[in-house]
């Protein structure tokens, strides 16, 4: 199995915005210039999409993070656009990440962080347009509550083929789900990471669902529990039960969870009970039959960090 | 199976969430040779890997079918082991939350007790595990045991499929040793089972960068009108290894390099470089255009056989600096052998898209580098403007399937000056770089694939078959050659009649 490559990011360097083009190139010569790095190996830059990704000042970490991964799988010009209100102007500042594979050095993260506060907003489209790069797909991560001036959101969709929420962090989710809803009836491509962070659920329940007899038309009654933060998930799970299996469908908003999916899911057919629950790091299926009693599986509850969510998000777009 | 409750045959509302993922149905995988290398460097690690990565169905369940006296917990202890030393990362935590879905099954595999207590154990592994009653063989053993095992599921009713339960095959080259016992095997497998039931593994089908010949050539407008011998000068297909036999000897002095390699990886790449467009990308849809390839090159009249083919063994050389063996000193190796650890090729696909193009094949052992690559080389243009009407290096478009998987295109581009002067210049797209992240193994894909009854990565009968008859012709035309295989130093790249292969000015790579 291949070993893991090793990474080198630059120190980040402060410029002016008009400069961004110039520090980026300049960074390209600390990398190596555009033929030899330091060390004698190749230099090749090999981008596969440009990211704009937006969040609280306060969740630069988790962004850092989820763009850190998904660097590993899609190398990326990454626009992180933090809004932070004690920032009294807009600032920037440049990076790049090289990766050393086989003797080259594979520049695989330049890095565009703005830090701004919320009233530099309407700025970012214009900044973000020229400096992305041509014939490259792009790609938005809305990494932040539903903002309370929506066009704020459309603007920067607007120039990304492919936008990537994450409803968990949504604060009215029974309104703003409807937003996106209308977003997507009007074409857009929007992919929420809440919705495969459900991936193990959907999965566990159609894994069950492979124990049953042929359902035929038997009223299914579903009680969701979950705690505060798993709002949006299990509104999402509900709805998509609703729609797949024309069941009749109960929130009941007592759970304890502090995660962001559902506590426990307790489905019931005429002639099948299935039962889910997530103590810890496995989804518990219990699976019985009028006729039979199998033997409780497990899958996943986790397909891994939001990093990996977003990786596999950007794939999915 | 009176109490097991038939899953396989009710329709799942939810289906497209384990589908749409590629996710199989729920079923019990059998591996007769349970207790051997290949379980436990491959096949057993690719299956975490596929847990791992979330695609096992959890209706899923393992047994072992082998001669030791071993427990299931000794079994599991082996297998955990493999898991750390040969898995990808984290799936060890992968093998111990299913530890429990692993039992062997202690038999020989003549017994005919052995496969009724099987089918016992089967069933009861249905109604614990929900395997729905799904079966998938798979034949980790000597050849040699194919035939009992084969014959002994047969007759105990373990191949049949009823009532919408799968009883799938997964059978390991060698397919055969020459076309007849090829068809013997193939018969054989015939009477048990159907076509469709059958997934012949040949792991080079497995590897991401050969899947890659078809995006490559049928995603993409721009080379498929210059695939065709209008355009395409002659392909070269190396499969080259740098080590030696080692302790192999005895192993490869009753194949030689024609056929454990040429017959079913290096064919197998041909065929999909050759072949037209399928229709779909069904099974069936891609394996009958490969097959056309391979029906379309003449067998070898053993009088061409010296002409066209070149056979030779290492001798004692320098490599990595240590002075290593000679074939025929290998350990054993009898030091009259006349089995090859070199072959090359000139193959002609008599069609009307390759007419006149030839297809050059090398595999060999003891070779300078690990490399395993296609390069399509490009006529030179009609009319020669520069360097004074010297001819350049021809363009090559290089698919690199191991190491450093990627595509290259080798073009001229103007020496920047007053002059105009051509200089040879190289694109170059690694896999490595633009997809980062852990590739699985070519065996995680197979068995998945086996699992999901998509055959399109296997061998098919016919191909097997129209592949031996092309060997076939060459290794008897080798045995009534009056000479005895070249010789090349180990560390080089081949004899150097392997060059008078190639005429016109060509020239073998030295990748
Ligand atoms: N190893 C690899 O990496 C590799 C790669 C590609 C293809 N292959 C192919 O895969 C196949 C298996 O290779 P391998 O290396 O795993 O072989 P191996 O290590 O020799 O294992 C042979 C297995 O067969 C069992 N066996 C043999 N005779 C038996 C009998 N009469 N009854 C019951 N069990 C019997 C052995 O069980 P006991 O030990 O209990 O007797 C053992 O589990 C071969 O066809 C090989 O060409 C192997």
């Amino acid at each position: 199995m291949s070993e893991a490559p090793a990474l080198c990011r630059t120190p980040p360097r402060a410029v002016p915005l008009p400069q961004i083009p110039d520090a980026l190139r300049a960074i390209w010569r600390t990398c190596g210039g555009d033929e030899r790095s330091a060390d004698g190996a190749d230099v090749a830059r090999s981008l596969a999409i440009n990211f704009v990704g937006t969040a609280a000042a306060a969740d630069e970490p988790m962004l850092r993070a989820a763009v850190e991964r998904l660097q590993g799988r899609t190398p990326c010009r990454a626009f992180l656009l933090l809004v932070d209100d004690r920032a009294a102007q807009i600032g920037a500042e440049v990076s790049a990440t090289t990766r050393l594979h086989g003797g080259t050095h594979d520049i695989v993260l330049e890095e565009i962080t703005v830090r701004l506060p919320s009233a530099g907003f309407e700025r970012l489209p214009g900044l973000v347009r020229p400096l992305l790069v041509n014939d490259l797909p792009n790609h938005l991560f809305w990494a932040t509550a539903w903002p309370r001036q929506a066009h704020h959101f459309d603007d920067l969709a607007a120039l990304c083929e492919h936008t990537v929420v994450d409803t968990r962090l949504f604060a009215a989710p029974a309104l703003e789900l409807g937003h996106l809803r209308a977003r997507r009836d009007r074409g857009a491509r929007v992919t929420d990471l809440n919705w495969l962070r459900l991936r193990p659920w959907r999965r566990a329940l159609a894994e069950a669902y492979e124990r049953l007899p042929a359902a035929g038309g038997a009223r299914t009654e579903v009680r969701l529990l979950h705690g505060r933060a798993a709002l949006a998930a299990t509104m999402l799970l509900g709805e998509w039960l609703e729609a797949r299996l024309g069941a009749r469908v109960v929130l009941d908003g007592g759970g304890t969870g502090t995660g962001p999916c559902p506590d426990r899911v307790v489905l019931r057919t005429a002639d099948a009970e299935i039962d889910l629950q997530a103590p810890d790091a496995q989804i518990v299926a219990h699976v019985s039959t009028a006729a039979h009693c199998f033997l409780p599986f497990q899958v996943p509850a986790s397909r891994g960090t939001d990093g990996d969510l977003l990786a596999a998000a950007i794939d999915l777009g | 199976m009176a109490t097991t409750h038939d899953a396989a045959t009710s329709t799942n509302p939810l289906g497209d969430e384990l589908r749409g993922g590629r996710t199989a149905k729920p079923c019990a995988l059998v591996i007769f040779g349970a207790t051997g290398d290949l379980t436990k460097r491959k096949l057993v690690p690719s299956l975490m890997g596929l847990a791992k990565d979330g695609l096992l169905p959890s209706g899923f369940a393992v047994t072992g079918f082998a001669r030791r006296d071993w427990s299931d917990q000794k079994f599991r202890a082996e297998l955990a082991e493999g898991v750390a030393q040969f898995g990808r990362s984290d799936t060890e935590a992968a093998f111990a939350a299913m530890a429990d879905a692993f039992t062997f099954h202690q038999s020989d595999f003549g017994d005919a007790a052995g496969y009724e207590s099987l089918k016992q154990k089967l069933a009861q592994i249905d109604r614990q595990h929900g395997t729905a009653g799904n079966r998938l063989f798979y034949l980790a053993t000597p050849p040699s045991a194919y035939s009992t095992i084969l014959e002994r599921l047969a007759a105990h009713g373990l191949s049949r499929e009823e009532n919408g339960r799968f009883a799938r095959i997964i059978v390991e080259k060698p397919f055969g040793r020459d076309l007849a016992t090829a068809v013997a095997l193939n018969d054989q497998v015939r009477q048990g089972f159907h076509e469709r039931q059958v997934f012949r593994i040949d792991h080079y089908l497995g590897k991401e960068t050969v899947q890659n010949i078809l995006a490559l050539r049928f995603a993409n407008g721009i080379f498929e009108p210059l695939w065709n011998e209008k355009f395409v000068d002659h392909v070269q297909i190396t499969v080259a290894e740098s080590i030696g036999v080692g302790s192999r000897g005895g192993y490869f002095e009753e194949s030689g390099i024609i056929r454990d390699m040429i017959q079913n990886h290096l064919m197998q790449v041909l065929t999909l470089v050759a072949m037209e467009p399928p229709a779909t990308l069904s099974a069936d849809g891609v394996r009958d255009e490969k097959v056309k390839v391979l029906k379309a090159i003449r067998s070898f009249a053993p009088a061409d056989v010296d002409r066209c083919t070149v056979r030779a063994q290492y001798t004692r050389g320098s490599f990595g600096g240590e002075d290593v063996k000679g074939y025929r000193e290998e350990e054993g190796v009898p030091a009259n052998s006349t089995t090859e650890t070199f072959a090359a090729a000139r193959l002609h696909v008599e069609n009307w898209r390759w007419a006149g193009t030839p297809f050059y094949l090398r595999s060999g052992k003891r070779l300078p580098r690990r490399v395993t690559e296609v390069a399509i080389q490009f006529k030179q243009p009609p009319h020669l403007l520069f360097q004074g009407g010297r001819p350049l290096q021809p363009n090559v478009l290089l698919l690199r399937i191991q190491p450093d998987e990627g595509v290259a295109l080798r073009f001229g581009a103007k020496v920047p000056g007053p002059d105009v002067r051509i200089r040879d210049v190289r694109m170059d797209f690694r896999y490595g770089a633009a997809f980062g992240g852990e590739t699985a193994d070519a065996y995680e894909r197979l068995l998945l694939d086996a699992m999901l009854g998509d055959g399109t990565l296997f061998a098919r009968r016919d191909e097997v078959e129209e592949a031996w008859r092309i060997v076939d012709s060459i290794v008897a035309g080798w045995q009534q050659s009056k000479h005895r295989p070249a010789e090349y130093v180990a560390g080089t790249w081949g004899p150097d009649a392997a060059d008078k292969l190639l005429s016109g000015g060509r020239q073998w790579r030295k990748p």
